[in-house]
């Protein structure tokens, strides 16, 4: 999670992160000097964090980089297959292209 | 050149490049690519899944420092982009992601787009269509995905067996096994009889996908022989001697949680201890025998000896040429594993490794070697049998497959092609027959002399070379007594003590065991040497006494598996069965017929000893067949080539020119 939370935030210091962790009342302060991050969820939903702490809460927290985590691209691919088999069996059983 | 094979280049290109070249299609990238420096590794590190490697090239074009490296469980929307960078040593690994799902239809379609450079020939005819056969294929695919189902988690983190209409992972998998059975099918449909030919490339397109543990030739000629079976061909010996040690097996067989690391055995090793990889590989080895014997037997007639010895040169020769770019350019490297199927990514220097040896883009510098070896003999002796014109081109291929033997630094391989091609010039020569005799006696004798003393140590320490290696190998307890030298009984090769003291001092497997009894209690026959301490004498001068003595620590059958074996391509349990001092790393036994033995037990290399004693003995006088079987039994029986999908294919290819016969008409 730490390489996570580097590779995605940038680095930090991970004490930090664990003693929020206890203060339920935390509160984000922005940081001028960070460069605003665009955090995903499962449910699609989008977050931009401000700063290296606000930052490292949510990945640690299971919120990702990128919204390619949301597609499933193996449904993609399943019916591209599907429909370039169709496509060929169509076009050998009528004969538009004897061979290969 | 015809416009088809132009629109095959062009596709071929396609399939090549394009997957490395897409990116930004969903990312905004704020910065462009970089050159690869230890300074700019935290920048790809934080950007992964950002760059292709396209991009990376064009800003590395030249960079030595990086060693690319397949990243095998990336999601498909990473596919062919950076997905992490390391520093290692001096080197900067670079992953670049990969995607089972991917792997399986882009490295097939391009398969199959060279398979369809083979030239047609006659129609080949079925009584039966292909669906019931694809429909078994499939199930096949399932029970070998849920079988390894470890191997692929491991790696894969999306990977999902379960069977539902929305886990797309595993319905992708079924589809594209359709589709590739499907368009082989009509590929074959024209170039069933022409296969025969080509089969020498098997060794330069190994065909193992990138991150699956199973091999694209192993499934198309499955396939063949599911349809062979249709159409009713089988060998009722051969069937009924593997289903009955199958079904011992399958009674016998003890679950394990274990997982076997492939390594370079990817593709054509069973990576898991259940049933359903058992009953997986069972099944599929016997179709896979089934289908190489039903093209051999059905394309007899097609064989052209002229175009299988160019193909044996150029295959070699492709091999030496590739090992050499892709050793030298870390681009070519990684496409050369990816598009060949390679066990393993080539070797990354021009240099030499332990032992001299070089291997390529082979998995292994021994199996490269044979084939290289092979290639020269089988080309010499085609030539010679059948008086086919040698042209310059092919002496200009022979070079290159010299020189690939001579970077294999193969010993073995280079003594017995020099040897088993004076026997047949010796052979074939007008000399009288008793003088052709007494000419292989003294040759024989020469040998002996020869190997025999460039051995530089004593009878009695040779004899118990291959035991004290097995006995070193094993764990031994700290408290194992020692004598006034400080030298415990295992150091000092004193067997007699070992076997009598308790397996809490030293944990012996039951064949080290068995072997250390049969040496020390078991009286000699006059005149006879004993056949352990032969076995071990054999061992030292070709190098394969510490190997073997390894294999003793380890194998560790109970009667039944020593009997019947642990099941074809079963190493999980061999391996991890019994703890040695050589429990990391892939030390394989270094024979092919102690692999044999692991997979068939004594019964398994009885029935197959007898098989090709009989019928090496019964076609003595084909000379085409003869000579490299020979070579080939003296090759496997000190490497582990019987493992490699592409040595074992060519062993069986060679067996089947047992009835060659020159044919009239070629294609």
């Amino acid at each position: 999670m730490e390489n996570k939370i580097i590779g995605i935030c940038g680095n930090g210091s991970i004490s930090e992160l664990e003693q929020i962790s206890n203060d339920p009342n935390f509160v984000f302060i922005n940081d001028v000097n960070y460069q605003t991050v665009v955090l995903y969820n499962e449910q699609g939903s989008v977050i931009n964090v401000n700063s290296w702490i606000e930052c490292a809460n949510y990945v640690n927290g299971g919120w990702f980089y990128g919204i390619y985590d949301l597609i499933n691209a193996e449904k993609y691919v399943f019916f591209m297959s599907a429909f370039f088999l169709v496509v060929y069996k169509f076009i050998t059983k009528n004969n538009l292209r004897t061979d290969v | 050149m015809k416009s088809t094979t132009i629109y095959k280049i062009l596709i071929g290109l396609i399939i090549i490049l394009a997957p490395w070249l897409i990116s930004k299609s969903i990312y905004e990238t704020p910065l462009p690519a970089q050159e690869i420096v230890n300074e700019s590794v935290g920048f790809y590190q934080t950007n992964t899944c950002r760059y292709s490697l396209g991009e990376v090239f064009k800003e590395n074009v030249v960079n030595e420092k990086i060693e690319i490296l397949p990243d095998l469980s990336s999601k498909i929307e990473c596919f062919g982009k950076v997905n992490g960078v390391d520093v290692v040593g001096e080197k900067i690994k670079v992953y670049v992601g990969t995607n089972p799902n991917i792997d399986f239809i882009l490295q097939s379609i391009f398969w199959l787009l060279i398979i369809s450079f083979i030239p047609r020939g006659k129609i080949y005819i079925k009584k039966f269509p292909n669906s019931v056969a694809i429909f078994i294929m499939i199930g096949l695919l399932l029970l070998h995905l849920r079988g390894e189902e470890k191997f692929y988690v491991l790696g894969f983190k999306n990977f999902d067996i379960s069977i539902s209409f929305d886990n797309y992972v595993l319905l992708s998998f079924l589809i594209v096994i359709v589709l590739i059975l499907q368009i082989f099918s009509d590929l074959m449909a024209t170039r069933f009889y022409n296969l025969i030919n080509y089969f020498p490339f098997i060794f330069l397109l190994a065909g193992t996908y990138n991150s699956l543990n199973i091999n694209f030739f192993l499934l198309i000629i499955s396939f063949i022989g599911l349809i062979g079976l249709q159409e009713g061909y089988f060998s009722k010996i051969f069937t009924f001697s593997y289903f009955f040690i199958s079904i011992i097996h399958l009674t016998t067989f003890k679950i394990s949680n274990v997982y076997f690391d492939v390594d370079k055995l990817k593709g054509f090793i069973n990576s898991s201890q259940n049933y359903s990889s058992l009953i997986f590989w069972i099944l599929i080895i016997y179709l896979f025998v089934n289908g190489l014997m039903y093209i051999f037997k059905t394309s007899k007639n097609n064989i052209n000896l002229a175009k299988i010895k160019i193909n044996f040169l150029l295959s070699g020769s492709f091999i030496v040429i590739v090992g050499i770019i892709s050793s030298v350019y870390n681009y070519i490297n990684y496409l050369a594993y990816y598009y060949l199927g390679l066990n393993k990514l080539g070797i990354k220097s021009f240099n030499s490794i332990e032992g001299n040896t070089w291997r390529g883009i082979s998995p292994s510098a021994e199996a490269a070697g044979e084939f290289f070896a092979l290639a020269v003999l089988f080309w010499i002796i085609a030539s010679h049998f059948e008086y086919i014109k040698i042209t310059s081109l092919e002496i200009f291929l022979l070079v290159i497959n010299l020189y690939g033997l001579y970077r294999s630094n193969n010993f073995a391989a280079t003594l017995s092609l020099i040897l088993i091609l004076i026997a047949y010039f010796l052979n074939v020569s007008k000399i009288s027959s008793r003088s052709k005799k007494i000419t292989h006696l003294i040759s024989l004798f020469l040998l002996i002399i020869v190997v025999n003393s460039s051995n530089e140590y004593s009878y009695d320490f040779t004899s118990k070379t291959l035991l004290h290696q097995g006995v070193s190998a094993s764990i031994i307890s700290s408290d194992f007594p020692g004598n006034e030298y400080g030298l415990n009984a295992a150091e000092n090769s004193n067997f007699g003590q070992i076997l009598l003291v308790s397996d809490s001092e030293i944990n012996l497997s039951s064949s080290l065991k068995y072997t250390l009894k049969e040496f020390t209690e078991n009286g000699n026959i006059k005149f006879l040497p004993d056949k352990i301490a032969l076995w071990s004498v054999i061992s030292v001068p070709i190098n394969r006494s510490e190997k073997w003595g390894i294999f003793l620590a380890k194998y560790n059958p109970n009667l039944n598996e020593a009997l019947f074996g642990y099941g074809p391509q079963q190493l999980a349990n061999y391996y991890l069965g019994h703890p040695t001092k050589f429990n990391d790393g892939l030390v394989l036994p270094h024979s092919s017929l102690l692999d044999i033995l692991i997979f068939y037990g004594l019964v398994g290399v009885a029935i197959i000893l007898l098989f090709i004693a009989i019928f090496t003995i019964k076609n003595v006088g084909n000379s085409i067949f003869f000579y490299p079987w020979i070579f080939i039994l003296i090759n496997y029986v000190k490497s582990d080539s019987i493992l490699y999908l592409s040595s074992f294919t060519l062993a069986l290819f060679i067996l089947n020119l047992y009835d060659y016969e020159p044919a009239i008409d070629y294609e």
